[in-house]
């Protein structure tokens, strides 16, 4: 798809504050008390597949996927499995789903890793299987299964490698680039060549100057001529994956579409780091690297954690909170959420824990005054102030024409709303409604498939028991002699006498 | 001169009347369409609560004016809201006569308890019930819209709803369904 020739990407510059920038990773060793939160892509829980008391390994699998599509979730430390409950996890609306909670018994025990896998006879398939049983998802913020993303069968032309951290806070890519960034180009390397990629394109915003002079140090052992670095205005949105295709490539990845129907695929530095990993060396995702950052934090720094340490004890570890009643944040500042509980545990999808000032109080919204600064802000190239009295209204088809489920959620047009509106929220709400109608819809439509089939057939099968009477008739009558048929006549005559005496005694009883 | 405009006109008529015999025959709507729209916003239950014996019917039924929108319990408000726009007519609250909406449920056979009597196939309006007559019934879970038909045609009680959770989850480990 062409670009729209009168409007350009939108696009906003925020603050570039970066509370843990250039500080090391550490590694953070597990909690005492894991939690697992089963809850997968689009609300799908994982079946837990051990029991409470049962003992488990660092790489055991606790739960698998409810489809073929989803990813097992493996244990992160040694210990016991203690209960399986609902229980908060990192949600915007604070909701809870089925958990696994696991006692770790501090010995840190590890599975054996899966096989190293040779990069020289390593295909599609194989590397498909091996992205699943490690557990590889998207290290964004998305979890989007890794797996998943490798499985369309279409010719790539270009891998990008996205190391755009455009949110404010965030840093654990640019230190990830900083302090990997061989493992990093390694993951891509291989990830490329499986999926027969020619060009790797290495997107980094323009500000982080020590990532690039990493990547490019790092880029003297890789053959020259399959990478390509490529510097990212700082603006944001410019990580989102659509954004940074369409900037990069100059073609938009169509609506409803996955990037790769274009030829190109798009993955989080981080992500390339653990699929390298899993592929050399066996390993199983059982921990990322995240930033704890924000004002309210004592301590900010990056943190490779475990995967379903509880957030509190991140926090604890990074020195607690400056006021008790810091705000915490999940995710960056723009894109993230209000963290509800925090004893909702890590899950690859936490790329930042955040903590701020009690914010103040927000400005009350005003009325929207068409003033088309949202328009103008949008990366989508949608109309957010359109979008916002659809959903107010609960006009689902305008909604959908005007193509809500393209919003990215990125808040650019929250941030330039002169009038303080609830923009995205309003939308997500819109969205949410959507979403549930059309699957209403296609629920629906499969079983007027399945009432209109059976109707059809009761029909026919009706019509086919009339259509054997009938021939038996004629058989009897063709091939009846004189003898049969009076016989009929006889029995006919005979059971109307009885009718017309059963009538007469009714209609005399009604008499009486 | 009137002769000519005579004739002329008579093969025009005629052959402008031809077209439009060709045109009903070629174009002719072999399913009401007001009444296939409506049915698309229908939920498909099946369940018949709104009086008529099934969503088409049903559908019918308010394309003539012969039935309010607000018969659908399993629609619900949502439904409701949908009809009213595509109508354009005001929406109005769930007709409680009819029934109250539910959460989605799911029908499943208690296997142990099934006679194999058959007669909760008869009685599913999507086919979602396989068996054989003396051999255990089992509900497909996929294809069940939770009408509840099949309660009260099964001798031994022995069918339950569910929400469909508990229902389609595999036997775990934890105890309970």
């Amino acid at each position: 798809m062409r670009i729209p020739p009168f409007r350009s990407q939108g696009s906003i510059r925020l603050d570039r504050k970066k509370s843990a920038a250039g500080l090391p990773i550490e590694p953070l060793g597990p909690s005492t008390l894991m939690a697992y939160s089963l809850r997968q892509r689009q609300g799908h829980i994982a079946v837990p597949r051990v029991a409470p008391g049962d003992h488990v390994f660092r790489g055991t699998v606790i739960a698998g996927g409810r489809s073929a599509l989803d990813p097992p979730i493996h244990a992160s430390t040694s210990g016991t499995v203690m209960a399986c409950l609902e229980a908060p996890f990192a949600h915007p609306q604070g909701r809870s789903a089925l958990t696994l909670e696991i006692a770790s018994d501090g010995l840190d025990q590890a599975t054996p890793p899966l096989p190293p896998l040779s990069i020289r006879d390593l295909d599609r398939t194989g590397l498909i299987r091996r992205l699943h049983e490690a557990g590889i998802v998207g290290l964004g913020g998305g979890a989007f299964p890794a797996a998943l993303k490798a499985a369309q069968e279409i010719p790539l032309h270009t891998l990008i490698v996205n190391g755009v951290e455009c949110e404010p806070y965030v840093s654990g890519d640019d230190q990830l680039m900083r302090e990997r960034a061989q493992e990093i180009l390694e993951g891509a390397d291989m990830f490329a060549h499986v999926l027969g990629i020619k060009n790797i394109l290495v997107a980094i915003d323009e500000h982080l100057l020590d990532a690039m002079t990493a990547i490019h140090e790092a880029l003297k052992a890789f053959p020259q001529e399959r990478f390509k670095v490529s510097k990212v205005e700082g603006r944001y949105p410019g990580g989102g994956e659509r954004q940074l295709i369409e900037r990069l490539i100059g073609t938009q990845v169509p609506s409803g579409e996955m990037p790769q129907t274009i030829g190109v695929i798009c993955q989080n530095v981080g992500t390339l780091l653990s699929l390298g990993r899993a592929i050399t060396q066996g390993e199983i995702l059982t921990s990322r690297v995240l930033t704890v950052g924000g004002e309210s934090i004592r301590t900010p720094k990056n943190l490779e954690v475990r995967l379903g340490t509880p957030i509190q004890d991140v926090i604890r570890y990074c020195g607690g909170l400056l006021a008790p009643n810091a705000l915490l944040w999940h995710g960056g500042p723009m894109m993230g959420f209000e963290i509800k509980d925090s004893l909702s545990p890590v899950t690859p999808g936490t790329h930042a824990i955040l903590a701020f000032e009690a914010p103040a109080p927000h400005p009350l919204p005003e009325p929207c005054i068409r003033c088309g600064a949202c328009n103008d802000a949008c990366p989508a190239y949608l109309l957010p102030e359109a979008l916002y009295r659809a959903s107010r209204s609960a006009q689902l088809e305008t909604l959908r024409t005007l193509h809500v489920g393209d919003c990215i959620e990125c808040g650019a047009c929250n941030v330039v709303c002169p009038s303080h509106l609830p923009l995205i929220e309003t939308f997500l709400l819109g969205k949410e409604k959507l979403g549930r109608l059309s699957e209403e819809r296609e629920r629906a439509h499969h079983a007027r498939q399945r009432y209109e089939a059976r109707i059809s057939r009761l029909e026919r099968q009706e019509m086919e028991r009339e259509r054997a009477r009938l021939e038996r008739k004629v058989a009897l009558e063709k091939n009846s002699t004189p003898k049969i048929l009076e016989a009929i006549e006889r029995a006919r005559r005979k059971q109307q006498a009885i009718n017309t005496t059963l009538l007469k005694e009714r209609s005399d009883d009604d008499l009486l | 001169m009137t002769l000519l405009a005579i004739l002329a006109l008579t093969l025009l008529f005629g052959f402008l009347g031809w077209l439009l015999a060709i045109a009903q025959r070629h174009f002719k709507f072999s399913k009401d369409p007001l009444t296939e729209d409506i049915n698309a916003l229908l939920p498909q239950i099946q369940c018949g609560q709104c009086g008529f014996p099934g969503c088409r019917p049903y559908a019918e039924a308010i394309a003539h004016g012969a039935a309010d929108i607000n018969q659908c319990p399993p629609g619900g408000a949502e439904t409701i809201t949908l009809l009213a726009e595509f109508l354009g007519r005001e929406a109005k609250p769930q007709d409680p006569h009819y029934g109250l909406q539910k959460p989605p449920l799911v029908a499943v056979i208690d296997e142990p308890r099934c006679i194999g009597c058959a007669l909760c196939l008869s009685a599913c309006p999507v086919d979602a019930i396989l068996g054989a007559a003396k051999f255990m019934h089992t509900v497909i879970a996929s294809e069940c819209t939770g009408c509840e038909l099949c309660i009260p045609s099964c001798p031994v009680d022995c069918i339950d709803l569910l929400s469909p959770d508990t229902a389609a989850a595999p036997l775990d480990p934890l105890g309970g369904r």
